[in-house]
């Protein structure tokens, strides 16, 4: 069991996920998101964006993304992250975990309490996406740390 | 708020930091933004098709004894976030299985 940080990062898209966190298909862990940031990098503006983390059964097709291990000591994770989706992870209809409005400019984090993290389960392919449902078409980048069960 | 279940902060370069505690749904997991000084009994629901944030009123599982958010308060069963892993899990090592 051990901590692991992601970063994802593409040009925004309404429909595709910046990014996606997923259980392993064949050795399936719980996680527990405790810690994510959004923003953009972009030249600073005032778009309207909308942030949300969303449940997924499947991945779709994304770029693979290294989980970093929080303590390097701590064996590699078996989750699977990926980010720059070409095609849309499956997507828990009205299971969305946090919707947050945001300013492009600006930049949002949030923490949880300890025993008040968002779950996913120990089940092959479940997790979470990152989407951006109203968005400019402008770089974004999010951040997430996740404690692997 | 005692005893947040989470906290989140918007760092915009033009306006004030903006802070605020957050509560779980104990069924669905998902983090509900609370108006300060209403003990979570008042949350904030950000309306898309406004763009603004409204205050509607809290809602809580009397089974669970904690709050829920205004979705799984309108479907009007307790169905707690543990059961729920724990059927996935359950099915999901029934497919790894075959």
């Amino acid at each position: 069991m051990g901590a692991f940080v992601v970063e994802a990062n593409r040009t925004a898209s309404a429909t595709l996920p910046v990014g996606s966190q997923i259980a392993d298909a064949t050795r399936p862990r719980r996680g527990k998101l405790y810690d994510i940031m959004f923003g953009s990098e972009a030249s600073p503006a005032d778009n309207p964006f909308l942030w949300r983390v969303q449940r997924i059964t499947a991945a779709g097709t994304s770029t693979a993304v290294t989980p970093t291990m929080v303590d390097p000591g701590d064996v590699a994770t078996e989750a699977d992250a990926g980010e720059n989706h070409t095609i849309d992870a499956t997507a828990t209809a009205n299971a969305i975990l946090l919707s947050v409005p945001l300013n492009q400019r600006a930049t949002f984090r949030w923490v949880a309490a300890p025993g008040s993290e968002l779950v996913y389960p120990s089940t092959a392919s479940n997790g979470f996406a990152v989407y951006t449902p109203t968005s400019s078409a402008v770089a974004v980048t999010t951040t997430w740390f996740v404690l692997e069960m | 708020m005692l005893k947040p279940q989470g906290y989140a902060t918007i760092v915009d370069p033009e306006r004030p930091l903006t802070e605020f505690d957050t509560v779980q749904c104990c069924h669905c997991n998902c983090v509900i933004r609370v108006k300060p000084g209403t003990a979570s009994t008042v949350y904030l629901i950000f309306d898309e098709v406004a763009w603004r944030w409204i205050e509607e009123p809290g809602a809580s599982c009397w089974h669970c004894m904690q709050p829920v958010c205004l979705r799984c308060h309108d479907l009007g069963v307790c169905r707690p976030l543990e059961r729920q892993l724990q059927e996935s899990e359950r099915i999901g090592r029934q497919l790894l299985a075959r």
